[in-house]
This record gives structure tokens, sequence and C-alpha cells, in this order.
């Protein structure tokens, strides 16, 4: 009977939750400011709890931070940053309401489930490693800005093109391997309202682009110029879904193995430290 | 009634608004009324409008010539977010909507307008693992029944809302919960439950209308001993789903309820129960006074997919070249249509209406050819239909004249991972996940020739949906989809006659029916009820 998680808008209420007024009065839920540290997970070390967790991990939280925690749309939460802070308060206050602004959005447990889910994080992470990763951000960063011409298509704060995501906060929101893997074969992957398209008018006319939204009788396009294009579909001959994304891959030829750790170590700064924004250079924009 | 109406004499106050307003005397639903269904246009009285699940009215004012000129009529807003999975019931000017969370409104079908508004308040503990929804009320004289969501069965009093009894269908904190329409057999109400997600054990109950007595509970997982109980290993009976949360049909002169029944449970963790695990995933056909069983079809045995199988089963009477068949159409989530004599349950159809993976054929025996590799697994295996399957809750359409099925497909497949999962009571068992995968998914309305299973048209849906359909004798077919979309189709051709964007995904079927003279057409999108109608000569 299960249906689309991510699509759901499931209420879950729990009365066996005793600790749950208190808790969210302490994180401020609806009334107090959060008083983070003063909450400590009652189910912290329980071990039907943290298998509990480990179910509802996998089936909630796994399409995009992986089913092993290893990030792929989401962050890396074996290795990676816990960028909102990791008391057992934050950890709550992540989950069950999610973070503003990125596409996590509220995980709608129940209390006790956000609990379980919680130890089984703690105890992924107590396996995880913490090795610092190779590149250098410094270099990396003069190959986005110059080399690797990213800013043609991608803004970080504010500078650069639209046609594709906006990186201000692409460290944050992706794993080192994720990016790796975006990098190396980009043309496989484009995020919602980035998929490769192809219209042909009725005019002859035929414009290439992204997709910002379409159902069976429009479709609304960015093309490659960053104009909107917004067409009703009885004005087209076509719709060709491309098969792979503009952004073209970058391979050893076009970045090798340690230009592109450079790179990935500077992308890895974005949205994890104040300093990822670079000045806009004069006459830039 | 207007303020000129009240200003002069009773009889003339009447002749005002005779003229101009309605009294809105809401008859008494009968047991005649039910079984005719929606033979008086001005009504629509169960889920399906009527016993046999065709979903076909036989309005015609709105026809393929003039569709294009629909327009909507007035909204009704519920601020209730969630899925709105409702059909509203129609009599005499009313409608009566439920809504996401327990709500439930009574509206001026002319105009939109509220009458009243009743709620009942959610507990604390609330285990649902699909959303807040309500897929309709029951209705029998002055009485409207709802299941919900915290498994209960309440009788309101149409004419205010107010509560008249309250019963437990089950214990929510054991993972029930109930999101179907009843539907009304004889002086019972029948109705069942959700919850297969939680370990719970599935049934159909019948219910006094009268007093909310229980009459009868039919369990689609036999316990050992019972016909059907070998079909389980150890205890994994007492957990093992197939769940009722759609509302089924039924045939008069058999006496006989068909109702669907859900996945057997965990979802997709197969090992922990070996054998077919009836009666899930199957139609059951049970005696309308006792809830006995007279027969039984299972079409996914011993299912790892969540393919639960309590689409509406569609009754309709076809001419074939030995005489007239009582059939049972049901296009299933598993990927297959099939055609059953609903006498007896036998298969006369049975063939796939979408891309399958995990069979392509249905056996000389019933049962389906397996191919290999479709079992969940710990690295995932990949298997089409998806979790949503090939079709679902959306429900489809006969149309008589036809004599075709109109069916929302969904084109689409996932990557199934399972994995053990000790059972707490309560808490959610589904024995792994899945993502979705493959080529990008979409739908498609498909007209289906119920005796041979061959699609005879089909208008594509750019976006995977869950849109239901209506039929008309207008020669129409109406259907939405999850781009926001509700559409008119030419029944005999596919021909796309007329859209309108509602911006909002749909989740229901669409309704019709005739207030002064006028056809409307009703869908739920978002947080909206559309009413639709010719524009005014």
């Amino acid at each position: 009977m299960i249906f689309d998680f991510v699509e759901e808008t499931m209420r879950r209420k729990n009365a066996r939750a005793v600790l749950a007024s208190s808790v969210l009065a302490l994180l401020g839920i609806g009334t107090a400011t959060p008083q983070t540290g003063l909450v400590q997970n009652p189910m912290e070390g329980d071990p039907k709890a943290l298998e509990q967790g480990m179910h509802m991990y996998r089936h909630r939280c796994g399409v995009c931070h992986g089913l092993d925690g290893l990030g792929y749309q989401g962050p890396d939460l074996k290795n990676g940053p816990w960028l909102h802070g990791d008391s057992d308060a934050d950890l709550f206050r992540v989950i069950s309401r999610g973070v503003p602004g990125s596409e996590m959005g509220p995980a709608r447990l129940q209390e006790d489930e956000v609990w379980m889910v919680i130890a089984y994080l703690r105890s992924l992470r107590s396996s995880g490693t913490d090795q610092e990763e190779p590149g250098n951000a410094a270099a990396g960063e003069e190959i986005y800005w110059d080399k690797g011409s990213c800013e043609q298509c991608h803004r970080i704060n504010g500078r650069g093109g639209r046609l594709g995501p906006d990186l201000s906060r692409i460290g944050a929101a992706r794993s080192r391997t994720a990016l790796m893997r975006e990098l190396r074969s980009a043309s496989e992957y484009y995020p919602p309202g980035y998929e490769p398209v192809t219209v042909l008018l009725r005019d002859g006319r035929r414009i290439a682009g992204v997709r910002k939204n379409e159902d069976t009788f429009s479709i609304q396009l960015m093309d490659v110029n960053e104009e909107l294009h917004l067409l009703l579909k009885s004005d087209l001959l076509e719709v060709i879904h491309e098969e792979h994304s503009l952004m073209p891959d970058y391979g050893v030829e076009q970045l090798t193995d340690a230009e592109l750790d450079d790179l990935l170590s500077y992308l890895r700064t974005l949205g994890t430290t104040a300093a990822s924004a670079r000045p806009v250079k004069e006459g830039s924009q | 009634m207007s303020r000129r109406a009240s200003s002069i004499t009773v009889g003339g106050a009447v002749c005002i608004i005779a003229t101009f307003g309605v009294i809105a005397s809401a008859q008494e639903v009968s047991r005649e009324d039910l079984l005719d269904g929606l033979t008086n246009p001005q009504r629509w009285l169960s889920y399906s409008g009527d016993y046999t699940g065709q979903r076909n009215s036989p309005l015609k004012e709105i026809t393929t010539e003039n569709v294009r000129r629909l327009a909507p009529r007035w909204t009704f807003q519920t601020g209730v977010l969630g899925k709105f999975e409702t059909t509203p019931i129609v009599i005499d000017g009313i409608l009566f909507v439920t809504g996401q969370d327990n709500h439930a409104w009574a509206l001026d079908a002319r105009t939109g307008r509220a009458i009243w508004h009743y709620r009942k308040p959610l507990p604390d503990l609330l285990n649902v693992c699909c959303g807040s929804v309500n897929r309709g009320f029951a209705i029998y004289r002055d009485r409207l029944y709802m299941a919900t969501l915290d498994a209960r069965l309440v009788a309101l009093d149409a004419k205010t809302g107010s509560l008249i009894w309250d019963v437990d269908i089950a214990d929510p904190e054991r993972g029930y919960s109930a999101t179907a329409a009843p539907l009304v057999v004889k002086d019972m109400v029948v109705v069942g439950v959700a919850g297969a997600e939680y370990g719970t054990r599935g049934f159909l109950d019948a219910y006094d209308t009268g007093t909310g007595m229980r009459r009868w509970r039919f369990w689609t997982v036999p316990e050992p001993g019972k016909p059907g109980g070998d079909t389980w290993a150890g205890d994994a009976w007492e957990r093992g789903g197939g769940s009722t949360w759609l509302t089924g049909t039924y045939d008069p002169e058999l006496n006989l309820i068909y109702w669907g029944t859900g996945n057997p449970g965990p979802d997709l963790l197969g090992e922990v129960r070996p054998g077919d695990n009836l009666y899930t995933d199957s139609v059951v056909a049970l005696d309308a006074d006792s809830g006995e069983l007279r027969w039984y079809y299972q079409f996914t045995p011993h299912d790892t997919h969540d393919w639960d199988s309590n689409q509406v089963p569609v009754l309709a009477d076809i001419e074939g070249e030995s005489g007239t068949r009582k059939l049972l159409m049901l296009a299933n989530r598993n990927g297959f249509f099939y055609t059953l004599d609903r006498t007896n349950g036998e298969l006369l159809v049975g063939k796939p209406f979408v891309h399958t993976t995990w069979a392509t054929e249905i056996g000389p025996d019933g049962r389906p050819i397996l191919l290999p590799n479709n079992t969940p697994s710990a690295e995932g295996t990949f298997t089409c239909p998806d979790v949503e399957g090939a079709t679902n809750w959306m429900s489809p359409s006969f149309n008589p004249s036809t004599g075709w099925l109109y069916v929302t497909a969904r084109e689409a497949c996932a990557t199934f991972y399972a994995w053990p999962q000790e059972f707490i009571e309560g808490q959610y068992y589904f024995g792994g996940t899945y993502r979705p995968s493959g080529p990008r998914a979409y739908s498609a309305l498909r007209a289906i020739d119920p005796l041979t299973a061959e699609v005879k048209w089909e208008f594509k849906y750019f976006t995977a949906s869950m849109g239901g359909t209506l039929s008309t004798d207008g020669g129409l077919v109406f259907g939405g989809d999850m781009d926001g979309n509700v559409m008119a189709f030419d029944a005999r051709t596919g021909e796309n006659l007329w859209h309108f964007q509602t911006g909002a995904s749909i989740w229901a079927a669409p309704i019709t029916y005739m207030l002064d003279g006028t056809q409307y057409v009703m869908i739920p999108s978002g947080t909206t009820l559309f009413a639709f109608a010719l524009p005014k000569e």
C-alpha cells in the first residue's frame, strides 16, 4: 500500500513518547528558544531501537543519503561533517524539521522513530573514518573559475551562470564521492529542473536547454542563453528528452586526478565555511 | 432565501423559492435507490456511483461536441493539506465530501458553499503508511457513514453532520487505520481497514446501519486449520497483512460482495512467510449476509513487491460467443489485466497491460508464470512495475456502449531491496525499501477490451499518475493526472477533447451529476473541489 514517502504528507504523533512534549519544548518547537545540549536520546544504546532506526533510516533517508550513509544526492552522514550540529537536540531538530533552503524537508516521523534514527546514525558514525580529503582547495578554486569554465553555467554566491544548479552550498549538500561521480560522469546525471531537452517548433526553430517543468500539454525550459521559453506542446513538432546532460564529462583529459582532487577540495568548502564566497571580480558580472 | 422572498407572503415565498432557490429537502436513501445506482442522475450515492463499480453515468448533456466549452462553475477550498482522494456523495442538490485528517463537509452543490463541517479529532498515536487520506462517505436513509483514520466507523446525521454513533473497527495502536469509503449493502455498512505495513492482519467488516453493531467479519488472512491457513508458515499469519483499504462492489442477484485485498506483510521480505499467503493480493467473493467466502482468485501469490490488489473490481454482463457472461474486470497493480467469471472466480482473461518483468503470462492453472531474478535483495533487484504499480486506487470506468474499461496505467520500474526485520507491534514492518529505476516513468489512459485484454487506444500522460476515470453516455471519458490536468477524451478514439490545469496533483476520480438541468463534472485537486459545467446560455 505504500506510496512514495518523499511525496507523502504523513501525520504522525506518538503518545508513547513520554518525553515528547518536554523534548519539543526544549527544542523550541512551537514555543521556546532551542536549548541544545540539554536533551539526550532516550534510546541511545538500545539494540532494538538501533535496528528499528536502521530500517527507518534506509527507508526514509537512504534515497538521498545512501543506504550505506555515504551520501548520494544528500550529504555523507557516515564520514562527512554534521553541519547543523551534532548534539542529540540538533539531530532531532534537523530530522524532524528539515533544513530550510535545502532539499531536506521534515522527515515526518514519530518522536520515538526520530530517536531510533538518531541512535542508528550514531552507530553508523562510530564506524566511519576521519580521513583528510586529498587536494588543495585554493588550487581547485582557480580551476573552477578558469580552466574548468564552471562559472559559465553554475553560480556561486551570486556570481556565474544560471543554466546549471547553484553551487553555493554544494559542499554541504553532496558527498565527495557524489561530486566526483557527477564530474567524471556529468552527462549521466541531472537533478530535477535541469533535465536536458530539445524542442522542435512548428516554425522550424530548434531550442536546446534545460527543462524547468513539463506536463502533457506544456513545457517550460531555459535555453543555453538563459532565456526562458514557455511553450504549448500543440505548437511543437517534437520534444526530445536528451539522454545526456548539457554538462560535459570531465575526464582525465580535461582534469587530471590531481586537478580533480583540488577541484573537489574547493567544492567541498562551499556551504561549509563562511569564507566560501569569492569576491566578485571587477567587471566580471 | 432572498430578502425579497422573505418580505412577501408565505405562498409567494414558496413560489419565489421554487423559481430562484432550492428546497434541499434531502430525501432518504432507500435500498432501492442504492440498487438503482446512477439511474437518477441527480445523485451519486456511493464511491463508484453504483454497485457495479462501472463509474459510468447516463448523463449526456456534455458531449464530444461541446466538451471543449467546459469551464469551472465554482470551487470549494478545504484548507486541509494532503492527498485529496475523496469521491463525494451527491443527493438532491447537496454534496457530502470527506477530506484528509478526518474532516468532512456538506456543501450546496449549486454554489459550493458549506452547510456543515465535521471533524473527528485524531488521537496522538496514529500509524498511517500513506497519507492521512479518506476516500468518501457511504449513505443510507438519512445517515452518512465514514471510516476514520483512527480505524473507527462513524454515523452522522446527513442534515446536520452531528454524530449518531461511533464504533471501533480496530486498534490504531497496533497499526490499523481506515481510509476507504464504506459500502452500504442491504442494511449493513461494509468497511475495510489499512495497516499491512505495520504487521496487522486484515479483515472486512459489516456493521448494522442502525445500531453500529458488527454483523460479520471476514479475515483476509486465515488462521491455521482454516481453509488457506496452510499457505502461511508458523505464526506469520498473525501479521500477514491483506488490508481492505478500497471500496468493493456488489452483485445483488448473486448476493455476493467483491472486495480486493492488499499485500502480505512484511511487504518486501518474503522469506519469513513462505507459501502463497492467502488471501492477500486477491479478490474475494463473500456472501453478503454472512461474510462467508464463496470463492477467491489470487492475482499475486507470495507477493514481494507490495502489489496490493485493492483495485475496484468492476462488474459487467457482456455478450460473448456462449451467451451473456457475468464478468468481473480488474486491472491489477501487478501489471496484469484480468477478467473473471464472477459467479465462480474462473479466470477468463489474464494479460499484461503494462511492461512487466516478473511474469509475462498467466498459466492454465491461473497462476502467473514467473520470470527469474525478481526477488527483492540486499543488493537491490530491478523489477517492473514499481511499488506504486501498474495502476492503484485510481478508479477505472467501464462504458457499456464501447464495452471497454478505461484504466489509468503507470509505466514505472523500481529497484527493490529487502532485509531481515524484527517485528515490533505497532511499528513499521516493511522488510526493505525501493527506489525508482529504469526509464522515466509515465502514465497512459488505456481503453482495454475485457474479452481480449487488447488495448484499443491510449493517451499518454507525461507523469506517472494516480488520478481515476469517469465514463459517461456523452461518449466521454474524464481523467486526471499527477501534473494537475483534468481532461476529457473521446471514449471511442482516445482523442483529447478538453483539459484544464487545476494547479495540484489529482489523486481522485471525477464524478458527474445533474442539477437544475445542468450537468456538473467534479474532481478534487490539491485542497480544492472543482465543479465544472458548460457555460450558461
